[in-house]
């Protein structure tokens, strides 16, 4: 077990409960995509993981110690943190080389790692210089020294172009098949779901829902959507939900299950021009999760709200008293 | 890379932090302005000073020091000040100071390494700058070479030690302070209570209380500055001068031993830095 956080508990003070029972288990090779709004406790769980925190309550272990007490570890750990600046007057080759030698590792791998983030160019450049992009190429470069065993990464893409972004996608997969273990922290990512093992989506500092993409749509169930082009749609189709038109075509909601009933029936329509077939992506996989939980907390927030709007009513009342006084 | 290594390797990092903060200083050209500065204010004092005295040319070398103690325990403190006052907030608003926290470092590697990288820069500083006035003074005054240096000597080390101990209390207030603009207000104004306005208040009880005080008590209440202490070791070296102003005269009713001068500024050195430390730790564990 790489990663291994039991029923972990973390309160500031008396009143801010950033984390509120939370288990996690990573194994080598795995790859975790940690989402949720500002708030929702990611930052604090990268942080009891690095040794940064103590728990309250629970139990963190990486690489079966405790982070706080044993930080050798951290030379097997790499980091990004979300936002960091860093050191403007030095060059990008610099940078990588003090923080290679803070972790204790050789210089020679820091020119294949500026060669692999296409910052060999600018490498004796003042890292003030440097686009957004590739000052977090730079930021990535540094977490990848030294081949580390757990890789922590707080909204790697920012800043990145496309081609970028799918550059990091495809280190993130080599990664992996050398045992890496990554946790990848992030509002939503578009195009990640086909590179993490395993999702968890928080908010407000609990863990919504846990489990691979699959156990996440499987448990939303939420509507397949086929978009269907052709002379005649039929009035009834399988599993139908609803219809609307979409510029020249149909889209239809199917129940998950009759996907394929449905797509048997349609894909005999005459003069079919288009049929295609989309599941739920973990952007709506998100956003159902997140809504199936702020229901709760909207009805503290609407409770709440119509308490303040009394008292607003009284001032208002008391107001219109003293005008009509 | 096995434990065992790690250990051994483990006075490494302050080092490495140590060089870095060095080469910040060198190329925001700290190092090179701050020499250049030092330098030219020992020179103009030496040539110059004696002019409110309607004297012009070198006056003589404890007019020289005394004279360039006076300024120095002004712009010392302010230079350290300068130096140091962003050295835990800056990475911290930077967010380099959580990415350090994660790498196999202690925080007693991270703070002394950049104390000591700092005061690097400000000690080389201090040795150009003096040392090469002291040189230029060796070689167009004709005073006796031997006094001119161990004058200098103890000149330069005791504002070497008032530099550390303004670098480790401006680290201290680089780490209780909230942002780099709060942490650079409060170095200004602990800047001139301790070289300003201290003296000034001291006084002023001197003059109220008419003498009634004690000024054995007055003068131990100096020691509690550092700036005092700094001047104190300077004045005693030419304690035949009759040029003594203000609070130093009180340093002539007792007598106040060099070394235990000396002890004590590098206690003041030490001091600021662990409680610096202790803050510096508190910060970063919630």
């Amino acid at each position: 077990m790489v990663v291994e956080l039991e029923n972990v508990k973390k309160s500031f003070g008396k009143d801010v409960h950033a984390l509120n029972d939370l288990s996690l288990m990573l194994n080598e090779g795995q790859v975790l995509g940690l989402f949720g709004h500002n708030g929702a406790g990611k930052t604090t769980t990268i942080k009891l993981i690095l040794g940064l925190l103590s728990p309250t309550q629970g139990k963190v272990r990486v690489m079966g110690k405790d982070p706080m007490t044993h930080s050798e570890i951290k030379s097997h750990i790499g980091f990004l943190p979300e936002n960091v600046q860093f050191y403007e007057q030095l060059s990008g080759r610099e940078v990588l080389r003090y923080f290679a030698k803070l972790k204790g590792q050789s210089l020679k791998h820091v020119d294949d790692l500026l060669g692999r983030f296409q910052l060999e160019h600018a490498a004796n450049r003042a890292v003030k210089t440097y686009s957004k992009g590739m000052r977090q190429r730079l930021g990535l470069a540094q977490a990848m020294l030294g081949e580390p065993k757990l890789l922590l990464l707080d909204e790697p893409t920012v800043g990145l172009d496309p081609v970028a972004t799918k550059q990091f996608y495809e280190q993130v997969a080599t990664l992996q098949s050398h045992g890496c273990t990554l946790i990848i922290c992030s509002h939503v990512l578009p195009g990640i779901e086909s590179y993490i093992d395993r999702a968890l989506i928080m908010n407000k500092g609990q863990a919504v829902i846990q489990g691979s993409i699959n156990d996440l749509s499987e448990q939303a169930n939420l509507p397949i959507h086929i978009d269907v082009q052709a002379d005649y749609i039929p009035s009834i189709i399988e599993g139908e939900i609803s219809r609307k038109k979409v510029l020249d075509h149909w889209r239809v909601e199917i129940k998950p299950n009759q996907q394929i009933q449905a797509m048997q029936q349609l894909s005999q329509l005459t003069g079919l021009k288009k049929l295609l077939a989309k599941s739920p992506s973990l952007d709506d996989l998100y956003h159902y999760y997140m809504a199936t939980t702020a229901g709760t907390t909207q009805c503290q927030e609407m409770s709440q709200s119509i308490t303040g709007g009394a008292n607003k009513n009284t001032i208002t009342n008391k107001f219109s008293l003293e005008v009509g006084s | 890379m096995s434990e065992a290594a790690f250990n051994q390797s483990s006075i490494n990092p302050m080092l490495v932090i140590a060089h870095k903060e060095w080469t910040d200083g060198r190329r925001n050209f700290w190092l090179q302005s701050i020499s250049v500065l030092l330098f030219l204010l020992a020179l103009g004092i030496a040539y110059l000073g004696g002019a409110v005295a309607g004297q012009v040319g070198f006056t003589g070398l404890s007019n020289t020091i005394v004279s360039l103690a006076s300024l120095a325990v002004l712009i010392m403190p302010l230079i350290a000040l300068l130096l140091s006052y962003d050295a835990i907030i800056g990475e911290e608003e930077g967010g380099t100071l959580l990415l350090l926290s994660a790498y196999p470092i202690s925080g007693f590697q991270l703070f002394f390494g950049k104390w000591l990288g700092r005061s690097a820069v400000l000690g080389c500083s201090i040795f150009m700058g003096f040392g090469c006035a002291a040189l230029v003074l060796a070689f167009t005054t004709n005073v006796m070479v031997d006094e001119l240096f161990i004058a200098f000597g103890i000149f330069i080390f005791s504002a070497l030690l008032l530099g550390m101990s303004f670098l480790a209390i401006g680290m201290w207030i680089s780490c209780i302070s909230k942002s780099r603009a709060q942490a650079a207000g409060f170095s200004l104004l602990l800047w001139f209570f301790a070289a300003v306005l201290f003296d000034l208040l001291v006084l002023a009880i001197l003059v109220l209380t008419q003498g009634k005080i004690e000024s054995n008590f007055l003068a131990g209440l100096m020691l509690i500055n550092p700036t005092d202490v700094f001047r104190m070791i300077n004045f005693s070296l030419f304690s035949d001068m009759q040029q003594h102003t203000g609070l130093m005269n009180l340093q002539q009713d007792m007598n106040f031993n060099l070394l235990h001068l000396i002890a004590l500024a590098m206690l003041w050195v030490v001091v600021p830095l662990v409680i610096g430390f202790y803050q510096f730790n508190k910060r970063n564990h919630l």
